[in-house]
């Protein structure tokens, strides 16, 4: 978490990148919500960042991934560009003594960069899905319809999409599927991928769980999203 | 608050998350009395609303109580709540409010009124004040519509009436003594209505009580929050506000802010500067608006500004003049402030021609708006916004297409300031429908029907011709309701629930709104909403809000309504002449006149 030997380059000016969590009740904010949060949050904490020029200055914030509204973060990842250097420690406590209970920076480390983006691409994400399952006897059946889907060679799912509906396969985006159920509500553990082509949604895998786990049931089970919690961000590198 | 369960099922979630930075969050167990202030609209209507803010404040000052917000839920998170049966809870602490002291609410406009009554039943709180069981929370409103109760005396326990922030800590305090004593609630209605400025319909008798509202005269004492709520989602004003004054004496005829709040009172520079630095480094925010019913009028108003600007800019923090009269120096001003940060420029004119603008004491000429829209262009503005009212007493069709022409002539202003940039001018004329109100020289005056603005309303879209002028006119119908209601009676009341049982709530929301409900309910109780907006009033009458008195005389609105007939104009007592409004009785030594005696006899200076 040491900053990197500052390069003499003009070019090169620090920022802070930071991982950070978005939990409980705050999981419910909108992407655009929670970057409010953080430009309030530096400013309460007088951070020396840097603004954007204009009629309507603000904070400089690129964030790795947007989180859809109630999906939470474990692990997410932003970029905030400094006016001047700072010790990371020291940017993350004054930003978290101004963060409301749900949002919290876990490591910050200050770093140089020219114009280029802070982040790689990111081409995968981890998720933790709790589920829902009415009647709670069907869950048994969860770990045995996880198995089917992997088994699957693709899986056919109408998207919705603003210009109508697109059939896609959603197989070569679910890089990793397994189903805990013990004594709670059944969880899923999900790596999917993030990439344009192959983009898979977690309630999609949802779906077409809940799908195969009724195939030729009497009575077909309900299974619904109770949360779901991003754990981590995979990039390229 | 809606369980975490529920809030992916609902538009908008962060509405309902709770837990805001600045939200006031005690224990439950210390708090002898819990207190819900409510605000009956959206949560971003709610939270913008200053008022609010500072009842927020004032209350949880006192360590024996805890006063929570409350906002009204969206209509499909609404569905999800009866659905399951939940309880409308509060913010803070997630308690029904039922289960809550006292239950307030803001009464900032008519057409709020069916939310109110919306928000007890989601609340479990039963709607009829006098059904009320022994258990069920104490039913409190104040506000501008306060000053005309009777149509909600039938749901409403007790009425503030006037500045709330010293009443509020002694409705407290009296509950909490009520409480500790185990009184009924026929008892604690007695304690409240024993306080200076509050109404009890269940006690007082409207034909015979005087209820003198109250006044902070040590305005810059007041309570006044320097560590506001933050919300999550963008509200309607999402910015510090800071109030710099309270009080208008410009005397405009139709506007009743400007007689229920005076006397004009400011905050000391010195004070505001700190409030303000304060609210910033407290909240993130990165704007601050300066409140008042006409901030330009502010004594210090340009050290006021600078102050501000020198302070906070470093910050990137910009000032908002939300209220700029029609002059060269507002603008001048404005350009000031836009160092950080460009937005519109308002003008309100008001109205069309110089014999209306007597009439309704609008002081402003055509002179005027030409120089500050001069002004205005010169200094790079490319878009101004115009403030019009049509359906004013006495309005000839001359009146009405006077509107177009100023907004020609400020058209012609800009194309010529603009020139081969002209393509971007934008002039946005807003006119709204007159609508009569309680305490104003105006209320006695007849409504035009729904049927006369519409006819003036074409008149005008036919009289403007201007590609930059965009015209947008408001809905009649919603004004002649707000009419109504503004100078109703406690006839009222049933109409008002048979509207609600019929499904009418949140009136003030285009989506929402549903006319022929409202005009059925009417039809039901044998009346007619379109007949009674348009009707004469006899000026020899009683007035349903005869027994709350607001400062300004009846006999100063007499004279007032005499001389608005003769297109006479009464001068700003600011400007040297005490126009004798009665409000000395109750300030005291007028804040404006020194030495002044309070009945106003003084007319020689």
């Amino acid at each position: 978490m040491t900053a990197k030997a500052p390069d003499t380059s003009p070019d090169l000016r620090p920022y802070a990148r930071i991982t950070f969590q978005k939990l409980g009740r705050l999981r419910y904010l909108s992407h655009l919500d929670l970057a409010r949060c953080f430009d309030r949050a530096i400013r309460r904490a007088g951070l020396p960042v840097a603004y954007t020029e204009g009629f309507n200055p603000h904070a400089k914030i690129a964030f790795a991934s947007a989180l859809g509204v109630g999906v939470g973060g474990a692990a997410e990842l932003c970029a905030i560009d400094l006016a001047r250097a700072m010790p990371g420690g020291e940017f993350a406590d004054r930003l978290n003594a101004q963060f409301p209970e749900g949002l919290r920076v876990t490591s910050v480390s200050i770093e140089w960069r020219s114009r280029r983006s802070p982040f790689a691409q990111i081409v995968s994400a981890v998720y933790d899905i709790g589920l829902e399952v009415t009647p709670i006897a069907a869950a048994s059946r969860i770990t045995e319809a996880v198995g089917e889907l992997l088994a699957l060679p693709r899986i056919d799912f109408i998207r919705g999409t603003k210009s109508g509906t697109r059939q896609v396969d959603l197989r070569p985006g679910i890089h990793q599927l397994s189903a805990e159920v013990t004594d709670g509500p059944p969880r899923l553990k999900a790596t999917l991928s993030m990439a344009e082509d192959s983009l898979v949604k977690p309630a999609e895998v949802v779906t077409v769980l809940s799908g195969l786990l009724n195939e030729g049931a009497d009575s077909p089970a309900e299974i619904r999203i109770a949360r779901v919690t991003r754990l981590a961000l995979l990039d390229s590198e | 608050m809606i369980p975490e369960s529920l809030l992916a099922s609902v538009a908008a979630p962060a509405r309902y998350v709770g837990g805001e930075w600045n939200a006031v969050v005690k224990d439950g167990a210390d708090a002898l009395v819990r207190f819900a202030l409510c605000y009956p609209d959206a949560y971003e209507i709610g939270m913008s609303h200053l008022g609010s803010r500072i009842l927020y404040h004032a209350a949880n000052l006192r360590d024996d109580t805890w006063c929570e917000r409350v906002f009204y839920p969206w209509p499909d998170a609404v569905e999800v709540l009866r659905g399951k049966g939940i309880a409308l809870c509060t913010l803070e602490s997630g308690t029904p409010l039922s289960a809550m002291d006292i239950v307030g609410f803001t009464l900032q406009h008519e057409l709020t009124y069916t939310t109110i009554l919306a928000t007890l039943e989601l609340g479990g709180i039963g709607l009829l004040a006098e059904e009320r069981g022994e258990n069920e929370p104490i039913v409190i409103a104040g506000g501008p519509c306060a000053y005309n109760p009777e149509p909600l005396a039938d749901f409403i326990d007790a009425f503030a009436i006037g500045d709330g922030e010293d009443v509020i800590g002694e409705i407290c305090a009296a509950v909490a003594a009520c409480k500790q004593r185990g009184d009924d609630r026929k008892t604690t209605l007695e304690a409240l209505s024993q306080l200076d400025g509050l109404y009890v319909p269940s006690i007082h008798d409207p034909q015979s009580a005087h209820i003198r509202k109250r006044v902070v005269l040590d305005f810059d004492a007041a309570p006044f929050p320097e560590a506001p709520i933050v919300p999550y989602l963008e509200i309607v004003h999402d910015r510090l506000q800071a109030e710099i004054a309270r009080g208008c004496t410009r005397g405009c005829r139709f506007c009743q802010a400007g007689m229920i709040y005076r006397p004009v009172r400011e905050r000391r520079l010195e004070t505001l500067l700190r409030q303000i630095e304060c609210g910033i480094a407290n909240t993130g925010w990165d704007e601050a608006s300066l409140i008042s019913l006409s901030c330009i009028d502010y004594s210090r108003i340009e050290e006021l500004v600078d102050g501000i600007h020198d302070r906070l800019a470093d910050q990137r923090v910009s000032v908002s003049l939300p209220s700029l009269r029609t002059d060269a120096f507002s603008v001048n001003l404005a350009r000031k402030v836009q160092r950080v940060k460009k937005s519109g420029l308002t003008f309100a004119p008001e109205a069309g021609t110089q014999s209306m603008r007597d009439r309704i004491n609008k002081q402003v000429s055509d002179e005027d708006l030409r120089t500050a829209a001069e002004a205005a262009f010169a200094s790079g503005w490319q878009t101004l916004k115009l403030y019009f009212m049509i359906g004013l007493p006495g309005e000839t069709d001359e009146d009405v297409l006077g509107i177009a022409q100023m907004a020609e002539a400020v058209a012609q202003i800009g194309r010529s300031h603009l020139g081969n940039r002209a393509g971007r001018l934008k002039v946005n004329v807003s006119v709204a429908c007159f609508v009569p109100k309680a305490h104003t020289p105006f209320q006695w005056a007849r409504q035009d029907t729904a049927e006369e603005l519409i006819r003036k309303q074409a008149l005008l879209r036919g009289a403007i011709h201007a590609r930059a002028i965009h015209l947008s006119c408001h809905d009649t119908r919603r004004s002649l309701l707000e009419g109504v209601l503004a100078r109703g009676g406690r006839d009222l009341g049933p109409v008002i629930l048979s509207a609600y049982r019929a499904g009418c709530v949140l009136d003030a929301w285009d989506e929402q709104f549903d006319f022929a409900r409202w005009e059925a309910a009417f039809a039901g109780h044998g009346r007619s909403l379109q007949a009674e907006a348009s009707r004469d009033w006899d000026e020899g009458a009683p007035l349903p809000w005869r027994h709350i008195d607001c400062g300004v005389s009846e006999a100063f609105l007499r004279r007032e309504a005499r001389l608005a007939r003769e297109s006479r104009v009464t001068p700003d007592c600011r400007e040297g002449k005490c126009v004798a409004c009665g409000v000395r009785a109750i300030a005291g030594e007028c804040p404006e006149r020194p030495g002044c005696p309070p009945d106003g006899s003084d007319q020689s200076r």
